[in-house]
């Protein structure tokens, strides 16, 4: 199945469809919106639950936004993990040994291939197809329309469920600044940054202070001929190694041993202190959050760039003018280039809101997967968590195959595990209270989520 | 005995907080390959060596022949610490988490979902490791470490002596929810009844081998029993 237009004519039973269209009713096959990291799982873990699965991407490749060549990938030459290896895999399909502790984004790419020819995943995904509308339709059951990427003509069918994983790291989100229409350089979002050639040279301003404007700026230190950060805040900038092994290992050493979040604040401030100092002694403003109340920025290299004088760090910005910008601190730089780290937000445009719960930038969700009153629809990926992003995944998919299982085997169960996601809606799975802005509204703290899929999961085998 | 629903599914585990703040170490495993002669559909089998297999994997070659005339790519592991498997550290010290890494590093290394066929105590990390890993078929022959069956032989206890404390007091090891097709295979004749009640509890099936006086078995049944236990690959599933 490599493209769009082989689906069996003989399935198609009714032919009313909303716009006089046939429509293929796919029976109880459940249909996965994109094959990067989120939907490959998701196809995986509904084939083993037994169910027919149909995935649509738009790309013609697997891999999604880890594949730099696709057209909406955030990735740029350079890109390595932020978490350690052993969060970042999928918990039944390790990352092999011979792979580094930050793998990069071509290992992590070739990794995502290597899982889905292993477990025989390529041949549900029709490649080159994107998924235009999906609409309810009577009995919980969906109507999606898809279309070739290259154009022709759409066609509808129908699912029994629907797992939509189109990922949240595609449309960029821009702020808008005083001035900046006036503006004569060169202005770019860090979606359009892929190389740091880009930066050869010239005068660069970097916008953002969050792992990728770091990773930026210290491109920008290594290639442009002046560069400038401009974050809004202090960030606590923890390096990728502390006590000589992977910071998020550490960190989760001292969870396993059971520390109070009290002890593992004061123990990661005190090392941050004794290895990298007092971020103001490098112009860097002091984080006004305790620790972990935001997901950590992670980088070894920042400090080392700022150190050498190779980056110069600005506060907010107040406004732009024709050619140069304004530092709400009073200083002002003149570049060439600005580039906006300032993030994504989800975007889901075939989908209606109002079927996840909430309007697009706020789903109501439980678990950040599931609105109650759609129980065969779901989401998998919407989370920014404070680990790597494919082993919770892996166990949303999870969660998404067996109450799909349990709403055909034992519907009691379904129906419990609905009633509490109703009463927990709103639950946030963080260590502790976090700064509230929109960046983080889809953060999760590993263990909590986790502990909470756990339940979910185990209400649902119970008593088999 | 398949389908009855004696089994006892141990809960998922989503939780893996040693697994997260203390990875396994890496290490450079010895791992014998065989290739069929012409390309099938036949999922590839990793077979995983016991304790007791004189040079770890290399006892297994007549399988890795025999599995690869079958049409099955085949490879066979030595968890570290056997054979020409090193342990980084001491390896007395070795445990089950890492012969479990081992073995599922190398079955997410073949090219498609494997089979996990495992001998004594590799029977034992076989069923461990199908909570790490979702293989398509699982065979345990003469297991050691299952329920009935717990003592390797002193030597091997003395030797590592905190697998040995895992093997003798550790729990057992139920089947993951998804549970693959499961047999249980013998070649110890006085063996039967003990087998044929850990197959009942684990809601398997069961087989005896042949085999003369600890040698070898022929894996001419365990063969045969997963060209009937696997579904034939149907056409673009």
């Amino acid at each position: 199945m490599t493209d769009g237009g082989g689906i069996d004519e003989d399935r198609s039973t009714e032919p009313a469809g909303p716009a006089g269209r046939s429509v293929y009713d796919r029976g109880d096959a459940v249909c996965v919106i994109g094959a990067g990291s989120s939907g490959l799982a998701a196809v995986k873990n509904l084939r083993e639950h037994g169910f027919e699965v149909d995935c649509y991407e738009r790309e013609t490749g697997v891999g999604g936004g880890w594949d730099v060549g696709a057209d909406r990938s955030p990735m740029y030459l350079g890109l390595h993990m932020v978490s350690s290896r052993p969060f970042t895999q999928f918990p039944d399909f390790p990352m092999p040994d011979s792979y580094p502790d930050y793998p990069d984004h071509r290992r992590v790419l070739a990794y995502l291939e290597r899982y889905a020819d292993h477990f025989g995943l390529r041949e549900h995904v029709w490649f080159g197809t994107e998924v235009v509308e999906v609409a309810a339709t009577d009995g919980h059951r969906w109507e999606i329309t898809v279309r070739g990427t290259g154009g022709g003509p759409s066609r509808t069918l129908r699912y029994a469920a629907v797992v939509v994983a189109n990922g949240h790291l595609w449309h960029p989100y821009r702020p808008e600044y005083p001035g900046q229409e006036t503006f004569t350089g060169e202005v770019i979002h860090s979606a359009a940054y892929s190389d740091p050639a880009q930066l050869r040279g010239k005068r660069v301003l970097v916008i953002g202070g969050g792992n990728s404007g770091c990773d930026i700026a210290v491109a920008a230190a290594q290639q442009a001929g002046t560069a400038w950060h401009s974050t809004r805040h202090g960030e606590w900038l923890t390096p990728k190694y502390l006590l000589g092994r992977p910071a998020d290992q550490l960190d989760d050493l001292t969870r396993a041993l059971r520390l109070p979040l009290w002890a593992r604040r004061l123990g990661y401030r005190a090392l941050l202190r004794l290895t990298a100092g007092r971020p103001a002694r490098f112009g860097l403003s002091r984080p006004t959050h305790r620790p972990f109340t935001a997901h950590p920025v992670v980088t070894s290299q920042l400090v080392y760039h700022l150190g050498h004088g190779d980056v110069i760090p600005k506060p907010s910005i107040a406004e732009f003018t024709s050619n140069r910008v304004l530092f709400t601190d009073g200083s002002d730089a003149d570049p060439q280039l600005v580039v906006f780290a300032t993030g994504y937000r989800p975007r889901f445009d075939f989908l209606a809101p109002e079927h996840l719960g909430g309007d697009e930038q706020k789903p109501r969700l439980y678990l950040q997967l599931l609105n109650p009153k759609r129980p065969t629809l779901s989401v998998a990926g919407l989370i920014d968590p404070d680990s790597g992003q494919f082993g919770l995944v892996h166990w949303q998919t999870v969660l998404i195959a067996r109450l799909l299982r349990s709403r055909i085997e034992s519907p009691a169960r379904a129906d419990a595990l609905l009633r509490r996601a109703e009463r927990d809606l709103d639950r946030r799975y963080l260590q502790t209270r976090m700064a509230a802005t929109a960046r983080h509204r889809f953060d999760v703290g590993h263990h909590r989520y986790l502990a909470a899929l756990g339940q979910a999961l185990a209400s649902l085998e119970r008593s088999a | 005995m398949s389908g009855e629903v004696t089994a006892r599914v141990a809960p998922t585990r989503v939780w893996r907080r040693w697994e997260w703040a203390r990875p396994v170490r890496p290490t450079t495993r010895q791992v014998l390959r065989a290739a069929p002669s012409a390309e099938t559909d036949a999922p590839p089998i990793l077979f995983v060596a016991d304790i007791h297999d004189p040079g770890g994997a290399a006892a297994l070659q007549p399988w890795l022949g025999a599995a690869a005339e079958a049409g099955h790519l085949a490879a066979a592991v030595s968890p570290r610490g056997l054979g020409a498997t090193v342990r980084p550290g001491p390896r007395f010290a070795v445990t089950r988490r890492e012969w479990v890494h081992d073995v599922v590093q190398e079955a997410v290394a073949l090219p498609r979902r494997a089979i996990l066929v495992g001998r004594g105590t590799g029977a034992w990390v076989v069923a461990h490791a199908l909570h790490r890993y979702p293989a398509a078929a699982a065979v345990l022959i003469d297991p050691v470490g299952l329920p009935g069956r717990r003592m390797p032989g002193i030597g091997a206890l003395l030797n590592r002596p905190r697998l040995g404390a895992t093997l003798l007091l550790g729990r057992d090891p139920r089947l993951p929810s998804v549970s693959p097709p499961l047999l249980f295979a013998s070649a110890d004749g006085g063996e039967h009844k003990a087998l044929s009640a850990l197959a009942v509890r684990y809601s398997a099936q069961s087989e005896w081998l042949s085999a003369a006086g600890g040698a070898l078995p022929d894996p001419a049944p365990i063969l045969a029993w997963l060209g009937t236990a696997l579904p034939a690959v149907p056409a673009g599933a």
